[in-house]
């Protein structure tokens, strides 16, 4: 059946905007245009957002300050959560509405720059016209605001700061303290909730810092396979009952029932992936929809999957099988040394033996040691190599000639040496048979 | 009581030159009357004309009034006209009047007569800031400006339960105007200010661990001397984010400007070396002392030094540390002085007293006597905090149904108490959990070495995987780099490159393996009790927490 490209793109954007959501860039939209959006629902975290929506909306109610800990590995929906239980708390009607800021540690660890930040934010919505222009002014600004808030019994202002540890990881800790000591004080109107993906972070607090903390992390595990379907479900079945969705939502179906599906399913869910992989699958899938082939298909389903993961041995046997014949030879050489439990090997030592390889077999291709060189280099930037020693320059390629020849370098860690000896014995890297054989000499099967 | 002076009612400016009288009733307002005809009750929260020096008049709102003697006062806040704001603060939609912080006393003979005020902005005037505001909440408003309203505490909602009543007031916010418990403490700390407002100078150095309740009962005796002639300062070294900041917060408490640091301090040494000190006497509690401490001393040298010129400036330093003094240069310590306070950890019966405190009246019914007491163990056998001891009980009131019990108070214990890494472990896949008790058991045979070869943790993980868990596949390559990486994003492990010419980062855990295979166990996973044993043949232990952070 044919659709236009119109009712497909009608279907897939929805699909697409649904896949590929900043839970912080979509604060910031319905802020700017004041029309509830909707936050995408997440699955198998049903008891955390209890926790979290039950605690803010008590200290939203009661006008009291608080702290909470978001603790779980990265992707696993943390900001997503809090999104949704915001968006719910504003649809109730007797519950004050939150003042959100955003803080990250990435940007905003120093306090001084926390603090403008904040208050920028807060002038943004209150509409103010000046900002302050000193640390102690931004400061005066952000306890007035608190002030005002615990006098007109408003809801507290709710602080985020993502990346938790970077906060702490302050010598001062000042923005950690400013806040939490709010907390505690009479006048202090504020929730603080870190985000965080690190299990340690309460070490890394100062004890005065801890001190007034209280304590409630709310932790992420993983999600099953069951939590993980219903969420793909969510993203992709779309609302309308067009031919088009309709078939998509059928396709969708045949994918889910392939035994493939379910094998790389089950695998993630051993390995333990965060959601945001699946969404991020999913988004590829999507993304890969032509308009002759609109529909999901197990292939590209598992296409999806690989492009996700590219670690993953078969695209580093994939990548080093696409290489130039030269770099080729390299890694090869290289391989070869593994091989023999050598460990301290360079570009050097690889000529030579390469150079020893032609001496006793003519049919074996001559390298120019320019050609080496920049072989050496596009491997190094390929990170095919690791250089064995720290050098200034970040660029291999601005590495002296001289550094090039003799640094030493291993074979990256990211591919398993016994999967490219398997792939060697398969012939999957399409090398000379004279290379094959050179570096399969003597290995045990 | 009553009073006189010129009244003027309406908006138009006109001064009818009218005498009025001033009397106060019963529930508080004052009753004005012009020429005996003329009336209007006059009482907080009301907006009024407001005579000023130079015979115009502008408009205010009432927040308080009080009688000095025979002279009727009252406080109020004053409204700009938009034309009074700057035009570089000025919306163009803005019109009539505007809300501001200002506040001031005036004589109740100034006041002139009731007037309605429309105002739909709050003018900062110290931060030159507009902020569009509810102009229904304005009397909330004003009563947090007032110095003088009593500010009440918020009651709880009708339809809220005993047990809610409880976790609001076991708040830390809800300290009580005087603290228990520390009745010698705020005596010496009291004699102290006394003496030093007297003599014009005093340094004394208070230590305490965190929650004893130093600030809090330094706040409290600041309000306890409101009858002495001082302006009571507090500088935060945490909140700053230098400590030569601590003059600039110095200085705007002496001459109510705001500087830079290094200007500030000039000013501070110009005015303490003035045989005279400054105008006014100031008492200045600098909080966390520790954090001002720089490589030459300077700022705490100066915050003590200037105290022993006669400056009319008395110091009080607060910090954890007991020997703190002793640990600074020679010159500072002896400007810091003898005089010391320390502050103890809360024993038990000092945590009971004050949860009891907290829970007057029908609160108290709502926990088990038990309860409280096991809290209070708990607390004082571990730090002596007070705020943690708060948080446990609230935490506890939150969970309970309907008396909260010695099991709601071991929960919140170790919900607060507990560190998230039990919970990466308690909730790891099938992979993960291969690969911490390959890690557990690894570390746990090599206990001379902390780090562990990627080479060794994958043999273990295969030979775990072929003979106890045949059915499961052993993780392939990149899934084991993957987890590894995540466990060192979360912090559980670190991976470290000993030498830069290795393939693999060496691993090793950022908690003791015996502390890692107690939470294993904990689990109930029978391969991790088969591999690592019962809890009798883990070494340490203690508790199901994590413990990193004992």
């Amino acid at each position: 059946m044919c659709w236009t490209r119109r009712e497909i793109m009608e279907v897939q954007m929805p699909i697409k905007e649904r896949l590929v959501v900043s839970p912080v860039k979509l604060w910031r939209k319905r802020r700017r245009e004041s029309e509830s959006s909707s936050v995408p629902a997440l699955f198998g975290y049903e008891a955390q957002e209890r926790e979290v929506y039950n605690r803010l909306k008590r200290a939203a109610v009661a006008g009291e300050s608080t702290s909470l800990i978001l603790c779980g590995y990265s992707g696993c929906g943390k900001h997503l959560l809090l999104a949704r239980v915001l968006e719910r708390l504003e649809r109730e009607k007797e519950v004050p509405d939150y003042d959100v800021v955003h803080l990250s540690g990435e940007a905003h660890a120093d306090a001084s720059v926390a603090l403008r930040e904040v208050v920028r934010q807060i002038a943004a919505r209150t509409e103010s016209h000046r900002l302050a222009s000193r640390y102690v002014d931004d400061l005066k600004v952000l306890v007035d605001e608190l002030h005002r808030r615990r006098a007109e019994e408003s809801a507290p202002l709710l602080v985020v700061l993502s990346r938790l540890e970077l906060f702490a990881s302050e010598h001062r800790q000042t923005l950690l303290y400013v806040l939490l000591d709010a907390i505690q004080s009479k006048e202090g109107c504020v929730v603080v909730v870190g985000i965080t993906s690190d299990r340690h972070v309460l070490e890394l607090f100062e004890k005065r810092v801890r001190s007034r903390l209280h304590n409630v992390h709310v932790s992420f595990g993983h999600v099953d396979a069951r939590a993980v379907l219903s969420f793909l479900d969510d993203r992709l079945l779309a609302s309308e009952e067009t031919p088009y969705a309709v078939a998509l939502a059928e396709s969708w179906t045949r994918v889910k029932a392939s035994p493939e599906f379910a094998r790389e399913l089950e695998d993630a869910i051993a390995v333990g992936m965060p959601v945001a992989w699946h969404a991020k699958v999913a988004t590829l899938a999507v993304a890969a929809l032509a308009p002759r082939a609109p529909l999901l298909t197990v292939e590209g389903w598992l296409r999806a999957v690989n492009d996700n993961s590219p670690n993953r041995s078969a695209n580093w046997i994939k990548a080093i099988a696409a290489l130039k014949p030269a770099r080729l030879a390299l890694v090869l050489a290289y391989l070869r040394f593994e091989r023999d439990d050598k460990t301290d090997y360079n570009l050097d030592l690889a000529a030579k033996e390469l150079a020893k390889l032609r001496q006793l077999n003519a049919s074996a291709v001559c390298f120019h040691d320019d050609v080496l060189l920049k072989a050496q280099a596009a491997l190094i930037s390929m990170t095919v190599l690791k250089l064995g020693k720290k050098t200034a320059r970040a660029d291999a390629r601005a590495l002296e000639p001289a550094t090039l020849r003799y640094a030493p370098v291993r074979l990256t860690g990211a591919v398993s040496l016994e999967d490219l000896f398997t792939a060697l014995r398969q012939g999957a890297l399409d090398c000379p048979t004279v290379l094959r054989q050179w570096v399969l000499q003597d290995v045990v099967a | 009581m009553s009073a006189g002076g010129v009244a003027f009612w309406g908006r138009d400016g006109r001064l009818p030159g009218e005498t009025f009288q001033v009397a106060a009733a019963e529930n508080g307002d004052w009753l004005v009357q012009k020429n005996g005809s003329y009336e209007a009750w006059i009482g907080v929260g009301d907006t009024v004309g407001v005579e000023v020096e130079d015979g115009s008049w502008a408009a205010a709102e009432v927040t308080n009034l009080w009688w000095e003697g025979s002279e009727a006062r009252c406080e109020v806040r004053w409204f700009y006209t938009v034309a009074e704001v700057p035009r570089q603060c000025r919306p163009p939609e803005a019109k009539g009047f505007v809300e501001t912080d200002v506040m001031d006393e005036i004589p109740f003979e100034a006041v002139m007569g009731k007037i309605d005020v429309e105002a739909d902005y709050l003018y900062k005037v110290g931060q030159r800031t507009l902020i569009a505001v509810d102009a229904r909440l304005r009397r909330k408003r004003c009563e947090a400006l007032s110095k003088k309203h009593v500010h009440q505490q918020q009651q709880p909602d009708e339809g809220a339960t005993l047990l809610d009543a409880c976790v609001a007031a076991l708040q830390l916010r809800r300290a009580p105007r005087q603290l228990k418990r520390r009745e010698r403490e705020r005596a010496q700390i009291e004699a102290f200010v006394r003496e030093s407002v007297k003599a014009g100078s005093g340094r004394i150095y208070i230590s305490g661990m965190p929650g004893t309740g130093k600030t809090a009962t330094v706040r409290e005796v600041a309000q306890r001397c409101e009858d002495l002639d001082f302006d009571f300062v507090e500088i935060n070294a945490m909140r700053l984010p230098r400590p030569a900041h601590a003059y600039t917060l110095l200085w705007q408490a002496v001459s109510g400007e705001v500087v830079a640091a290094e200007a500030a301090a000039r000013a501070l040494e110009k005015t303490y070396s003035r045989s005279c000190g400054a105008e006014r006497m100031v008492v200045a509690l600098v909080d966390e002392l520790d954090w001002l401490v720089t490589k030459d001393q300077s700022v705490l040298y100066n915050l003590f030094d200037w105290p022993t010129r006669n400056a009319r400036l008395a110091v009080i330093g607060v910090a954890n540390t007991m020997d703190l003094p002793e640990r600074l240069d020679a010159k500072v310590r002896s400007r810091l002085g003898c005089r010391r306070a320390c502050f103890q950890p809360y024993t038990r019966e000092d945590v009971l007293a004050i949860l009891e405190d907290r829970l007057r009246g029908d609160l108290i019914t709502c926990f088990e006597p038990k309860a409280l007491d096991m809290a209070a163990r708990k607390v004082s056998a571990y730090s002596g905090d007070v705020r943690r001891a708060l948080q446990i009980c609230a935490t506890a009131a939150e969970y309970a149904t309907d008396v909260v019990t010695i099991a709601d108070i071991n929960k919140a214990y170790k919900l607060l108490s507990d560190s998230p890494a039990l919970n990466a472990v308690k909730h790891a896949s099938d992979m993960e959990r291969f690969i911490l008790l390959a890690l557990c058991v690894q570390l746990k045979r090599n206990s001379d070495d902390e780090h562990l070869a990627f080479s060794s943790l994958k043999d273990k993980l295969v030979a775990i995987v072929s003979h106890h868990a045949a059915d499961k596949l052993v993780p392939p390559h990149t899934h084991l780099l993957a987890i590894l990486n995540r466990f060192s994003d979360a912090r559980l492990i670190t991976l470290t490159f000993l030498h830069p010419n290795h393939r693999f980062p060496h691993i090793s855990l950022n908690t003791h393996p015996d502390i890692l295979a107690e939470n294993l166990v904990s689990t109930g996973d029978p391969l991790a009790r088969t591999l690592l044993g019962g809890p009798a043949n883990l070494r340490g232990g203690g508790g199901g927490g994590g413990g990193v952070f004992r």
